[in-house]
């Protein structure tokens, strides 16, 4: 298993590990903050900090589940918590379930509009993908004050010019999305009939109707700037905008069943019933292109995976006894995980881990939590930290997603201290890849320090230089090439981290440590770059993939997998090494649930057997 | 047309790597072409020009002498943008290791002096005082900047962006203030680009001079702005802009931009993509 050694190290009961903590202190993680926070003893919580190589490598983040932290789950506690209301004010929907329709959103004093136009239904199953020739669904999310009539043609606009359309600052993002053809008509038929539809049937399909197709904002087709949001701004959080309008895409997708059905049968149409609307979600595919994302914004990477380490070794550093009432919220989610994941299809990858592996973990836990609760050891063994006896045990399941999820359902179990490391989150997101001037010894000893990972990389090894990225012709669709066959490795993608720390590390070698690294820029000035990167490195932890990722061995779906979880997904299914699949959202809540501010305890639904 | 100020951020990496950089240059780059476009409207204009003098796929490598807090850089015939915020690094790196409190870069025969008041904001924000001369090569291309003098204060800390004032024989675009020549300025900063060699040539000059903020008062010698321009032989009227708030404006309201400048820089970042054929289809997720 992955990175037993450092881990075990970090997962020791004796707080006295080592000499210093395994990773940097980023900037804004100040003494005084913690001491707000009730952290007694700094030195001890940082070193329980796991090691970036237990936590970097491509095969431990495909593994990563999703947690508060992700965008999905704080965007709808955000929109509970404001009690969020959104609200159908437009609806010109047709029998087959082609037409329009308008929301009006009221979030935190401000209004948007988010109108849809549904086409009608095609022969063809749209996948989703960028290169795909068309869409069912185009929509648009925009200030209120823009009005019914500019929003509408705003539409025709998307509609008619596509990827060529224009727009301005008071729009904020298009957004596309497809049908489920079988299941969306199943779900028509079903309500016109009179009927609910058979959500085993629908579970069969992964438990959705629409599909997400893409959102494009900050700045795409001229939307308004992401940035241009003051702190406050309902939409500030990164990827909260994406993630509303695959929420709205969910509502959407109801709206017009029912409407359709209406038409169809306007005495005997049924609605859909609002137990049935949270357990369906809405489908989502990525492919190799979230691997290029990933790697072009390092100190988002750190911003992300920094506060969500730093709960994880809050709660490591708690000791026993355990409260009954965490171990029963553990217990539950535990449950809960394990049934969800019985449910969930099983994966045709052999490197992903089944399914049913993962629930059988869940409940040996479910089993060991109980066994702690009650004598306060795990495997009749005294647990003098119970949650670090716990990840223990995880470990000892012999799965690194088992182990992962268990601290994915701890982190859920302490939401006051997580929760204000999410706070960290817009101060860490600040912070910019910038040159800072210093000698070339000193940054030769950076990389010596933060990279090592990447000089211990045998580039001699067959298939160590196996792929490029690219942008294909087809509206700039990336895709992986073979070195030395496809053509367009001048204009490939930079994702090749490893290999730039490398070159940069034998260009420095034969120079002066005393010479200033601008000087060497300036003859060099292609390395400025991942100069600033190992720069960045120095202060932000978890701020680097620690892999190859051009080695024939490496796998997209690792990082696709792993931004799929930041995003909020549960559980992703590889349909093959570069193409993964999912369904965001499956148990959230409905917009009427959402307005009347009352949490809803959402994650890992129960799909089959019907209602609860 | 509206353009966004994120547009802008998302599609220069690749525009700028299609006028002949490297990826890692054009990552480098991209700060300066946004805020030229942004601050002077100048950012599309500065590819544009790099594209037509492109002779092969790439531009060749500065060639460079250093001598204690001096540094020389030839840049024949290559567009400053690409190398902008490394001559500002350099100067910073000399001024912050000098004896004399003061670093100096003069670069010869680079295109494109758009891209200058850009170094001088990047010396600002690292907390320089920074004074820079561009002269450009004679005689003068239709398309390129005019000679001027700019000079900055170290940011104001907190401020996102630090205001510039620049100094022109002819005014920048748009500059709102005009500065009165009994304005005063630091002598010996103005002095130590005046000392800067000269080419032989009509090339074009990007002299720098920075010195940090706690350089000795004798340094900061204060004269009236009218002395200086004479010492430089520079004349004409004086103003100041406050990039702070163009680049505020843009990212909070987009830019306006001609259709046709804005589609030539979609055409130039889309030279990026491979042709679509069915062995690349099925390289795709």
């Amino acid at each position: 298993m992955p990175g037993v050694s450092g881990f075990a190290e970090v997962l020791a009961d004796d707080p006295s590990i080592g000499s210093a903590p395994h990773v940097p202190r980023p900037p804004y993680l100040t003494d005084e903050w913690l001491h707000d926070h009730g952290v007694s003893d700094i030195g001890v919580l940082l070193k329980r900090l796991r090691r970036e190589d237990d936590v970097m490598r491509p095969e431990v983040l495909r593994a990563i589940k999703a947690t508060r932290f992700s965008f999905a789950r704080s965007l709808l506690s955000r929109m509970t918590q404001n009690k969020w209301r959104i609200k159908l004010i437009h609806l010109d929907i047709d029998e087959v379930g082609a037409g329009r329709l308008v929301y009006a959103i009221h979030a935190e004093g401000r209004e948007f509009l988010f109108a849809v136009m549904s086409f009608p239904p095609q022969e063809v199953e749209y996948a989703g993908r960028i290169a795909d020739g068309g869409f069912d669904f185009i929509g648009t999310i925009v200030d209120a004050s823009r009005g019914h009539d500019r929003v509408m043609k705003e539409l025709d606009e998307f509609a008619t010019k596509l990827w060529a359309g224009r727009t301005d600052n008071e729009t904020y993002g298009w957004t596309q999305a497809n049908r489920s053809n079988r299941f969306f008509d199943h779900t028509i038929e079903s309500l016109a009939s009179g009927r609910q539809p058979d959500i085993d049937y629908l579970a069969s399909g992964g438990g959705y109707i629409v599909r997400n197709a893409g959102y494009f904002g900050n700045g795409r087709f001229g939307t308004r700037s992401w940035i241009s949001l003051e702190p406050g701004h309902p939409f500030s959080q990164p990827y909260h905008l994406d993630l509303l309008a695959l929420y709205l895409f969910r509502t959407v997708g109801f709206d017009i069943v029912e409407a359709a059905a209406r038409r169809r049968n306007p005495k005997g149409a049924v609605a859909l019933r609002s137990d049935l609307k949270r357990k369906l979600g809405i489908g989502n595919s990525s492919g190799v292109g979230m691997v290029a994302a990933l790697i072009r914004w390092p100190a988002w990477m750190s911003a992300y995976n920094f506060p969500r380490e730093l709960a994880l070794a809050h709660i490591f550093n708690q000791r026993g006894p355990i409260a009954p009432d965490r171990a029963e919220r553990i217990r539950d989610l535990l449950d809960r995980a394990a049934r969800y994941y019985r449910e969930q299809p099983d994966c045709p990858v052999p490197e992903i881990e089944r399914p049913v592996r993962l629930a059988n973990g869940m409940d040996e836990l479910a089993a060991a939590t109980e066994e702690l609760l009650r004598t306060g050891r795990i495997d009749g063994e005294p647990a003098s930290h119970p949650w670090i006896a716990l990840s223990k045990r995880a470990e000892r399941t012999g799965s690194v997603e088992v182990r992962e999820q268990i601290h994915a359902v701890l982190i859920d179990a302490f939401p006051e201290f997580s929760d204000a490391c999410a706070g960290l989150f817009p101060k860490a997101m600040k912070i910019g890849r910038t040159f800072r001037p210093m000698a070339v010894g000193h940054l030769r000893s950076l990389i010596r320090n933060r990279f090592a990972w990447a000089l211990s990389i045998d580039y001699d090894t067959p298939g160590a230089r196996a792929y490029f990225w690219y942008r294909s012709d087809e509206h700039g669709e990336n895709r992986r090439g073979e070195i030395g066959i496809d053509p367009g490795e001048e204009n490939q993608t930079f994702v090749d981290v490893a290999g730039a720390v490398n070159a940069l590390a034998r260009e420095l070698a034969p120079l002066p440590p005393e010479m200033g690294v601008g000087r060497f820029l300036m003859t060099a000035p292609e390395y400025a770059h991942v100069v600033t990167r190992v720069q960045l490195a120095e202060h932000l932890p978890y701020s680097e993939i620690r892999g190859n990722l051009i080695d024939q061995k490496f796998l997209p779906m690792d990082g696709i997998r792993f931004l799929l979880s930041m995003m909020g997904l549960e559980c992703s299914h590889p349909h093959n090494t570069r193409w993964v699949k999912g369904v965001f959202l499956q148990g959230a809540p409905t917009p009427e649930e959402v307005a009347t501010g009352q949490g809803v305890d959402w994650i890992f639904p129960q799909l089959i057997q019907g209602p609860e | 047309m509206h353009v966004s100020y994120g547009e802008l951020v998302r599609v220069c990496p690749e525009a700028i790597r299609m006028t002949g950089f490297t990826y890692g240059q054009a990552d480098d780059a991209v700060e300066g072409i946004v805020w030229s476009e942004c601050v002077l409207g100048r950012g599309y204009d500065l590819l544009r020009m790099a594209d037509e003098r492109r002779a092969g796929k790439q531009w060749p490598k500065p060639r460079l002498e250093v001598q204690t807090d001096t540094a020389r850089v030839a840049l024949s015939g290559l567009p400053a943008y690409g190398f902008a915020a490394r001559l500002a690094d350099l100067a910073a790196e000399l001024a912050e290791s000098s004896n004399r409190n003061v670093g100096r870069v003069n670069a010869h025969g680079a295109f494109g002096g758009w891209i200058v008041p850009y170094i001088v904001y990047r010396l600002s924000r690292r907390g320089l005082r920074a004074a820079v001369l561009w002269r450009p090569s004679s005689p003068l291309n239709v398309d390129e900047a005019p000679g001027m003098l700019m000079l900055a204060d170290p940011t104001t800390p907190g401020a996102a962006v630090p205001a510039l004032s620049v100094i022109a024989a002819v005014l920048l675009p748009n500059a709102e203030q005009a500065v009165s020549p009994e304005m005063t300025v630091p002598l010996n900063l103005v002095r130590s680009i005046d000392a800067a060699d000269q080419p032989a040539s009509d090339e074009s000059v990007i002299a720098i001079a920075a010195m940090p903020d706690s350089a000795s008062a004798d340094m900061l010698e204060a004269v009236p702005l009218s002395h200086a321009l004479d010492e430089l032989g520079l004349v004409g009227a004086a103003a100041s802009l406050d990039a702070s708030e163009r680049v505020s404006a843009a990212v909070n309201r987009g830019l306006s931009v001609s259709p046709e400048k804005h589609a030539f820089l979609n055409a130039l970042s889309q030279r990026i993509r491979m042709p679509n054929t069915e062995r690349s289809k099925s390289q795709a997720g």
